[in-house]
């Protein structure tokens, strides 16, 4: 009797162990949702905490913030690319409504975000590159890189007339304050 | 007990860390950058200032995770890792295009601010002109810089720290360019003779330039940093209420075409940011406090 209801014990702390696994699980698939950019499956866990931890000024944008996918909708995980092109367009939304005077377009929101999709791995490939002179596939590697992103600038230019490092910028403009740019030339 | 003790724990472990800082020295939580286009990462990753990877205010928050930007671990960041994020103040005032002559000007904009931290690295457009015969002459230099500095030492309450930083070797940056441009990565002569009008390096960067012209230029680069070492000297000895301090490892480390924005073959890449945050910070004030490298 005593063994028996031991062996029940120690089943239902199993039990109670999994469901902490699988509550997990769903949560940190939720977080990397918010995050993984197209074209990358393990984003980091950059939960507004992060953002505090990382930097008292990196306050997640108002735009952002409010771009964050609520729990229900913790499927995106499965379609990450999807979910992460949905959180941008949200996010620049209001910034592109702001510059263009009106909503935009879906084939503008589609081009944008085509362009700022491409931005991240670009940037972190150059970043990343240590480049080896004696290797062509290296120098082929920066060179095309850097005309993605010189490409996807030029896209945001068109449609904004700004640049992406700008439209990034009026994502969070409270991280940094930029008293310097009134005499920019 | 127990909740007592592991609040002392936690205490030591948030506490900004004192042995970084020196007697009567503020933490430097309240970051004001003085500058030019090299503290505004002008062209680092996008075309245009990318601030989030600026080596002095760079930040790393949800936006630029969202778009898996790199990381360029600021002083910014370093400060927020090592002092905490409560009372933080994160302000440019480089400016794109800024000469030695207009430091006064950005010096000036701290005056009342009670800013603790006050990062300079300005004269890049000073050796960077049109022509050669457009740089500043010794007294120019020394005057503008001195009248600079002083307003910026003036400006700063008790217990700021101050960090001036070199003039990059820029005869570096046109030697990688010519690397850049022999690799096949990118034309950055034709680019430099493209955008030779209104280039802001044309007496070191223009194609009509001799390699004596580019020694004296570089002559010119090296004598402005002693003038700027000998203000910095000056001003620690004569405000003892500031911690000020200097730095040449902005102009003696051998950056590498990694470093170098494949933009415009000129500013620093965010690696290139990143390389001068370390090494500055390295080199700088609060060495000592790591966090966040």
């Amino acid at each position: 009797m005593t063994a028996a209801s031991g062996s029940g014990a120690s089943v239902a702390r199993w039990l109670l162990v999994l469901a902490a696994v699988a509550v997990l699980v769903v949560v940190l698939a939720w977080q990397r949702a918010q995050v993984a950019p197209p074209g990358e499956g393990a984003g980091p866990l950059a939960s507004r905490d992060d953002s505090a931890r990382d930097d008292a000024s990196n306050a997640p944008a108002p735009g952002a913030t409010a771009a964050r996918t609520p729990p229900e909708q913790a499927l995106g995980a499965l379609d990450p690319k999807g979910a992460w092109r949905q959180q941008v367009a949200r996010a620049v939304r209001p910034v592109v409504s702001e510059r263009l005077g009106r909503a935009p377009t879906p084939e503008e929101e589609q081009r944008l975000v085509d362009a700022l999709g491409s931005v991240g791995p670009a940037a972190r490939t150059l970043d990343r590159e240590m480049l080896d002179p004696d290797d062509p596939k290296s120098i082929a590697r920066v060179r095309e890189q850097t005309r993605v992103l010189v490409e996807a600038d030029r896209t945001c230019r068109d449609l904004l007339g700004m640049g992406v490092a700008e439209l990034l910028r009026r994502l969070d403009p409270s991280s940094i304050d930029d008293q310097g740019s009134a005499a920019n030339g | 007990m127990r909740v007592s003790g592991w609040f002392l724990v936690l205490s030591v472990l948030v506490t900004a860390p004192a042995w970084a800082l020196e007697p009567g020295q503020s933490a430097p939580k309240r970051l004001v950058s003085l500058g030019d286009s090299i503290t505004r990462a002008f062209d680092a990753t996008l075309p245009a200032d990318n601030l989030n990877q600026s080596w002095a205010n760079g930040t790393h928050g949800f936006v630029e995770k969202l778009f898996r930007l790199p990381d360029v671990k600021s002083h910014n960041q370093r400060i927020s890792a090592n002092f905490g994020d409560s009372g933080r103040k994160n302000v440019v005032l480089a400016r794109n295009g800024a000469k030695v002559k207009g430091l006064q000007e950005q010096a000036a904009g701290t005056a009342g601010k009670d800013y603790t931290y006050a990062t300079v690295l300005i004269g890049g457009n000073d050796v960077c002109r049109d022509t050669i015969a457009e740089l500043p002459t010794d007294y120019d230099f020394t005057v503008d810089a001195a009248i600079g500095l002083v307003e910026l030492f003036r400006s700063l309450p008790d217990g700021a720290t101050v960090q001036v930083a070199a003039i990059p070797d820029v005869k570096r940056l046109y030697e990688i360019g010519i690397d850049k441009t022999a690799l096949g990565i990118i034309d950055c002569e034709q680019l430099w003779k493209l955008t030779a009008q209104g280039f802001p390096c044309g007496s070191m960067l223009s194609p009509d330039n001799t390699e004596l012209d580019r020694e004296y230029v570089r002559s010119r680069n090296i004598r402005y940093n002693q003038i700027l070492q000998f203000l910095t000297a000056i001003g620690t000895n004569k405000f003892t209420n500031l911690h000020i301090s200097w730095t040449d490892r902005t102009f003696t480390y051998p950056f590498t075409a990694d470093d170098v924005s494949n933009i415009d073959c000129y500013h620093p890449s965010s690696q290139g940011q990143r390389t001068i945050s370390r090494e500055t910070w390295n080199d700088g004030p609060f060495k000592d406090a790591q966090k966040g490298s």
